[in-house]
């Protein structure tokens, strides 16, 4: 088995140099598939490799210490690093093979090679994050991961909006860095070693407050990473710019990885060891998830919508995360597990679901070259399987039986409501209670996005003339999106038996049973109906328009007048800006343009005015520039004497 | 093994009671207004011609408007398998099955509104618009009232509850409170009065009916079976849980006699109460419904917070 681990991981290094290697070659084909194609199969591998891991709760680990390089660098596997892997790998087959089909587009513009460089550095590299025992290292890869992300966000360096998203990202990732640079350095010191499981041992030996800022700068960095307002801003920015693969990446993988991070760091090494951690976890867990769908829904552009819901599915895995913190807090270790266990089912369901959405959304743009939901319509006419595989992607995240969405849903919803009896504390119970009640609100407010995004864009009639350049559309994209959507059934029937291995409170019930009488239903419906009437006769005929017989696509509901009575209730967060503008021309007819738009409470709430007072700061220390280069050696001087005193009496 | 013989009589009763529940309360309604009304199978009599009847489908329709009647109707049914009517026993059901039962009844939601902007007219993007935002405000009270039941019952699946809640005292503050959310809640979740009406024939004031307003046929007999059988559903689920008493727990046929009357006179005083509120009031404008939904959730709050307290 730790063969097929080897094998695995070596092939995805070895893509790395493979597909700079191949810029040598002219053929486009080879310069997409070959890496594409390697990836998928390292990843097969390191599936296998990992779920055995994970059914056996066994522990691999590997070091360089053979080549006497790197001493104390360690790579280890145990469970939790295994599910990640699983998730990771879960989600590079369908991308690895949506890519050789989608990437066509791609290849005469832009350069393969890059991507597919940059594509394995980012695999590689959180395959090695997961894995990394040692803080050093984990850091090292940690800022791989995100700057090949940056380069992959940057792809399509043509367009203005796309650089400024990677400028955006690549700011906020650093932030994040710089947190988790100095909760590893309170750490390391503490724990006098850079290996985690040394210093596990030594937590306890450190000061309360120590522990708390150690707390804050590592959730602070992987909150940042995974999206968690107010540092969701990058978010919506990267992943629409990314092309559709390398946001399913983004989206269903990397944020995951911060979930992992979060998780080993704060559950594992350090055990949550303070009430209001858990409860601060929990409670921006839920206004994100709230904040995040309302954003999502007010949302035109494909990607965008989806960017933001991963934002609000993030928030449900902190909330939940949080939750277990208070529940472990509390003395509830079986109730804190399950939370547990619940977080990291809802990891994996949403690396499946959202991918498959990405890569729906890639499908889309790729046949129409329109982002913008109000333009498009009817497309369940020209693109049936993908738009089957969509409906099941918005099914999933909406929660629905029985499907993967709906375990998650209601393993967490579970969790929550038998804490809020376990627990004793009125506070928590009151956290608990609001905890939960946000995250139910987003869940309906999820539906109600989905519902209208599959709706808009396959539904009904085209609402502009947009199918007239359609795009032929690449078989292999389609099959990835079905790999993806077997995947929501297949891990809803084993989900039971596999997060059993976690828990064994987690029991759903029976699910392939369920399945089973609901088709049984459904057989008994049919053949009863079908026996009433068997001559039924089935016409086609055009829709009811009130008596008008000029039924046409712009008759219909669009996005935003189908969510309007949402935006209208969420108003309070949902500024919106009117600005009228009305022409009067002497020869020409008058004009009157309206412009509405939704004002960013975080971008005008939050960042614009910090920007502004930093801006307002550096205004003020600039007034010691002088110009003149004798005043700064003045300073220099200045400045070394000070040190030079302060050297000496110490 | 009987035991589970009773998980289909009781799943059968829901559904060949429904449109009779239906035909009652629209009974109670007439006799209200002082009319006559129609006869109390007339439901039965329309689903029955409905199915003889053939289907028209629209030209932009897809394999949504296909699927939504038969997985409406499935769904409702499956969710009515785990549905205590008038016999309790802990082995029929599992952990945490009211929530499949509340997500088995999304699932008809999303497919009905999807189904309304699938045959591309404008009164099934509004009826779909209006039904998803009145089932977001209703998702909070929902899941405090799954609180509040595991608070007072101590069970967290619907069989147990039930039993648990058999005999415990109605009149508590909390009780009433919970009553009054979950009345709501049926209310918001079945397209009754105020929410919606369900006798209407103007479209722009339509809910529940414009999304399925392109139906025809069996189609339309299945849907309108499944939101009847929602119905009744709910307010089994409403006087079995929030007005608990009368379930019988054991096998003896005396006892089970007695409990489906006990269950069969509070369903008729459910269909009583529906009516005059159906007659008294009229139907509220969309944007009032977040006060609809805020007064439910505020309710259950209340009830959970007087548990709480009472407890601890």
């Amino acid at each position: 088995m730790k063969v097929l681990l080897d094998i695995g991981l070596l092939g995805f290094g070895v893509t790395i140099p493979i597909s700079l290697l191949l810029a040598a070659t002219k053929n486009s084909s080879a310069k997409l598939k070959v890496p594409a194609m390697l990836q998928l199969l390292a990843a097969i591998l390191v599936l296998v490799g990992a779920i055995h891991v994970f059914l056996t709760n066994g522990q691999y680990s590997w070091n360089f210490d053979y080549l006497n390089m790197f001493p104390g660098v360690k790579f280890v596997m145990d469970r939790l690093a295994a599910f990640f892997v699983i998730i990771i790998t879960l989600v590079v087959i369908p991308v690895s093979l949506y890519t050789t089909g989608y990437m066509k587009e791609y290849s005469r513009k832009y350069s393969l090679t890059y991507f597919s460089f940059f594509t394995s550095v980012f695999i590689s590299t959180m395959l090695m994050v997961v894995l990394s025992q040692n803080i050093f290292f984990f850091l090292v890869a940690w800022e791989l991961m995100s700057v090949s992300s940056y380069f992959l966000v940057v792809y399509e360096n043509g367009k203005r909006p796309a650089v400024d998203a990677g400028s955006l990202y690549i700011i906020m990732t650093h932030l994040g860095a710089l947190f988790l640079i100095v909760g590893f350095a309170l750490l390391s010191y503490y724990g006098q070693s850079f290996d985690l499981e040394i210093i596990k041992t030594a937590v306890a030996t450190i000061p309360h407050w120590v522990k708390n800022l150690i707390f804050v700068s590592l959730f602070v960095a992987f909150g940042s990473k995974a999206g968690l307002i107010p540092l969701h801003i990058w978010l919506p920015e990267a992943h629409p710019a990314a092309p559709s693969n390398v946001s399913a990446l983004m989206s269903g993988v990397m944020l995951k990885v911060a979930a992992y991070g979060f998780i080993r760091l704060l559950f594992n090494v350090m055990g949550f060891s303070m009430m209001w951690w858990g409860v601060l976890v929990a409670l921006i867990g839920a206004a994100t998830a709230l904040i995040g769908i309302i954003y999502a829904v007010t949302q035109k552009d494909i990607k965008r919508f989806l960017a933001f819901s991963s934002a609000e599915n993030m928030g449900i895995i902190f909330a939940t995360l949080g939750i277990a913190g208070i529940l472990s807090r509390s003395g509830f270790a079986a109730l804190s597990t399950m939370a547990l266990a619940a977080a990291l089912f809802h990891c994996i369901n949403h690396a499946i679901y959202k991918s498959l959405l990405f890569l729906g959304a890639g499908n889309i743009i790729f046949a129409t070259g329109v982002r913008n939901l109000d333009e498009l319509g009817g497309l369940q006419k020209k693109l049936p399987r993908t738009a089957i595989w969509f409906f099941i992607g918005t099914a999933a995240i909406s929660a629905l039986p029985p499907l993967n969405g709906f375990m998650s849903e209601w393993a967490i919803t579970l969790v929550i409501i038998k804490g809020i009896k376990a627990v004793t504390a009125p506070g928590i119970q009151m956290t608990l209670l609001i905890t939960g009640t946000l995250l139910a609100l987003t869940a309906g407010a999820a539906m109600y996005g989905f519902v209208t995004l599959y709706g808009i864009i396959f539904s009904g009639t085209p609402r502009t003339d947009y199918q007239k350049k359609l795009h032929p559309m690449e078989p292999v994209m389609e099959r990835a999106l079905a790999i993806l959507a077997g995947l929501t059934l297949v891990v809803a029937i084993l989900g039971n038996w596999f997060m059993s291995h976690l828990n064994t409170d987690f029991t759903f019930g029976n699910m392939p049973l369920l399945i089973c009488a609901m088709l049984l239903i459904t057989g008994l419906i049919l053949y009863f109906t079908k026996r009433v009437n068997p001559t039924e006769t089935v016409e086609v005929g055009e829709t009811w328009a009130c008596g008008f017989n000029n039924l046409n696509g712009q008759l219909q509901y669009t996005a935003k007048g189908f969510l309007q009575p949402f935006r209208r209730n969420y108003q309070l967060i949902l500024r919106t800006e009117k600005k009228k503008q009305f022409d009067k021309h002497a020869f020409k007819k008058e004009k009157l343009t309206i412009e509405v738009s939704i004002v960013d409470f975080f971008e005008e709430g939050i960042y614009k005015p910090t920007i502004r007072l930093a801006e307002y700061v550096s205004g003020l220390i600039s007034k010691i520039q002088f110009g003149y280069t004798q005043i700064y050696i003045l300073y220099i001087l200045i400045a070394l004497v000070a040190v030079i005193v302060k050297v000496l009496r110490y | 093994m009987i035991k589970y013989l009773m998980i289909l009589i009781q799943t059968a009763l829901l559904v060949g009671l429904a449109p009779l529940f239906v035909g009652v309360v629209r009974k109670f309604k007439a006799m209200l207004r002082g009319k006559k009304g129609t006869p109390l199978l007339q439901m039965y009599y329309d689903i029955w011609k409905l199915l003889q009847k053939g289907r028209i489908i629209s030209v932009h329709a897809s394999f949504i408007t296909t699927l939504t009647p038969v997985i409406s109707l499935v769904a409702i049914i499956t969710a009515s398998l785990f549905v205590p009517v008038f016999y309790v026993s802990p082995e029929l059901g599992f952990t945490g099955d009211f929530i499949l039962v509340i997500y088995l009844i999304a699932v008809i939601k999303f497919f009905n509104a999807h189904s309304g902007l699938d045959a591309s007219s404008t009164f099934g993007g509004m009826g779909g618009s209006r039904e998803m935002f009145i089932s977001m405000l209703a998702e909070p009270a929902i899941f405090l009232g799954f609180v509040y039941i595991f608070l007072r019952s101590g069970e967290l699946n619907l069989n147990s509850a039930a039993a648990s809640l058999n005999t415990k005292l109605v009149l508590a503050p909390a009780s009433i409170a919970a009553f009054f959310a979950f009345f709501i809640i049926l209310i918001m979740e079945n397209a009754r009065i105020p929410i919606d009406n369900p006798e209407t024939h103007l479209e722009l004031t339509m809910v529940h009916e414009a999304m399925i307003l392109e139906y025809s046929g069996r189609d339309l007999a299945l849907i309108e079976l499944a939101s009847s059988v929602k119905l009744l559903v709910f307010s089994t689920l409403f006087v079995n849980l929030f007005v608990g008493g009368g379930i019988a727990a054991s096998l003896n046929p005396g006892g089970l006699l007695v409990a489906l009357v006990v269950y069969l006179l509070k369903i008729l005083a459910l269909a009583f109460i529906l009516s005059v509120l159906e007659v008294w009031s009229a139907k509220y404008r969309v944007f009032r419904m977040p006060d609809v939904g805020a007064m439910a959730v505020t309710s259950m709050f209340v009830a959970i917070i007087l548990l709480l307290v009472s407890r601890g």
